[in-house]
């Protein structure tokens, strides 16, 4: 049951890819009849999907903690995002539209973990799926403490934190990416911060 | 004042009139200043925590997703690295994300640019790996160590310079700088340390990339005469 858990987060992604990049090779060819495209072969939500990259794995990993869980979370939410092009607006931001993408793609995984460990673990009754994740955590010598205390939190403020303190967004932007109230975003803001302090103690 | 205003406070999240109350509170209790300052702690240590991953190669496989085109490092696996091999790397590519935040500001005169997300070398840098022989004497700017057919079947080259030692593959869109690490390789004679720091770790680097053993002379002159062109399939 660790083993299949230590496999990673994100099975069978190569499948998945296979048919994306067939699909994405369909879609190339149709952009150059519509004469959308543009420099370097690349359409403006390609290339500013391209730029956003590295903030999007920063993303992940604060998600994720786990650096190869990451990047599998920045595959399956790039998928997604590639298939759901055209429901992007010109003129909006692709940053708030790939963060809330994905972050349901991770909350898709934590949920599909969590009857997966309940399977499991039946008989330990009553662990949450941030203790669960938090005990494969904490089983990885090499991750440090921050990692560790953020693996720990519950989903739901680690999220908020992800977004406020990693990705230093506004109190308002992170309550409409997660369609919140700003009231439920600032208490879970609070207790995650109580929560991260208690972990990380002095040290923070 | 409740722990709610202490943090919207260090957030930022408070407006001008708020903001100016809350810090003639703070003048007046020292207990809310140790608050603050326990809490805008907290918050530096999460940001810089995950500030790395941003600086980061994006690796291949998902860069590749938008753009085939974008040359980026392989991905490698596990095995084949070795789990100390792989944080070596990324330490190495944490240091290349400071020393990179620093050089590419500067366009054009700088040795290093981005080109569509991935760092090439331009300039003197560009010159030196497009030019110069490791099997002739070099008085220029960067020295090149060795040059190499890559697994992924390009032309790598090492190079070191007074800033520090890097490994650059030649694509499509010229140099791409896989790996950078900070340092001074240069002595006070001006002979370079092989064994030095830097160079050790991006020789480290070359050796995992490197399918074969470094170009001799002759195969070196010949792949530079080629304009460093898609290495011969045929070993």
């Amino acid at each position: 049951m660790i083993n299949e858990f230590q496999l990673g987060w994100f099975h069978g992604i190569k499948r998945v890819r296979s048919s994306v990049s067939s699909s994405r090779t369909a879609s190339h060819g149709k952009r150059a009849v519509d004469g959308r495209k543009e420099r370097a072969g690349l359409t403006l939500f390609e290339r500013e999907l391209l730029a956003l990259l590295p903030r999007l794995r920063r993303f992940a990993r604060a998600l994720a903690i786990d650096a190869a869980d990451a990047d599998d979370l920045c595959q399956v939410a790039l998928e997604r995002a590639l298939k759901a092009e055209a429901r992007w607006e010109r003129g909006t931001r692709l940053d708030s539209w790939m963060y809330r993408i994905m972050r349901n793609c991770w909350i898709d995984e934590v949920r599909v973990r969590k009857r997966r460990s309940q399977t499991f673990v039946a008989e330990e009754e009553g662990v949450g799926v941030g203790q669960a994740d938090d005990r494969r955590i904490e089983a990885r010598v090499e991750l440090g403490n921050v990692d560790r205390a953020m693996a720990a939190l519950p989903p739901e403020q680690r999220e908020v934190i992800a977004l406020i303190l990693v990705e230093g967004l506004a109190y308002r932007e992170a309550a409409e990416l997660l369609d919140l109230p700003m009231g439920t975003v600032t208490s879970r803001l609070v207790r995650g911060r109580q929560a991260l302090m208690e972990m990380l103690g002095e040290a923070a | 004042m409740t722990e709610e205003q202490i943090i919207a406070y260090v957030d930022g999240e408070l407006g001008p009139l708020e903001a100016l109350r809350f810090e003639r509170a703070m003048a007046a209790d020292p207990a809310i200043a140790a608050a603050v300052s326990r809490h805008r702690r907290l918050r530096a240590m999460i940001e810089s925590h995950f500030a790395p991953a941003a600086s980061e190669p994006v690796p291949a496989r998902l860069t590749n997703m938008i753009d085939d085109n974008v040359v980026a490092f392989p991905q490698r696996t596990r095995s084949r690295f070795g789990d100390s091999g792989r944080y070596a790397a990324l330490a190495a590519t944490l240091v290349a994300g400071l020393v990179l935040g620093q050089l590419l500001p500067n366009r054009g005169a700088t040795p290093l640019g981005e080109r569509d997300g991935t760092v090439v070398a331009q300039g003197v840098l560009a010159r030196a790996l497009d030019t110069q022989l490791a099997s002739e004497p070099q008085a220029t700017a960067y020295h090149i160590g060795v040059s190499f057919r890559s697994i992924d079947n390009r032309y790598c080259r090492t190079f070191s310079g007074a800033a520090g030692a890097g490994l650059g593959c030649h694509g499509r869109s010229g140099w791409t700088v896989e790996r950078f690490v900070a340092g001074r390789p240069r002595e006070q004679g001006g002979a370079y340390r092989q064994a030095a720091s830097p160079s050790a770790e991006i020789l480290a680097a070359a050796q995992n990339m490197m399918a074969g053993t470094p170009l001799d002379a002759e195969q070196e002159r010949r792949a530079q005469a080629q304009g460093w062109g898609e290495s011969a399939s045929g070993s």
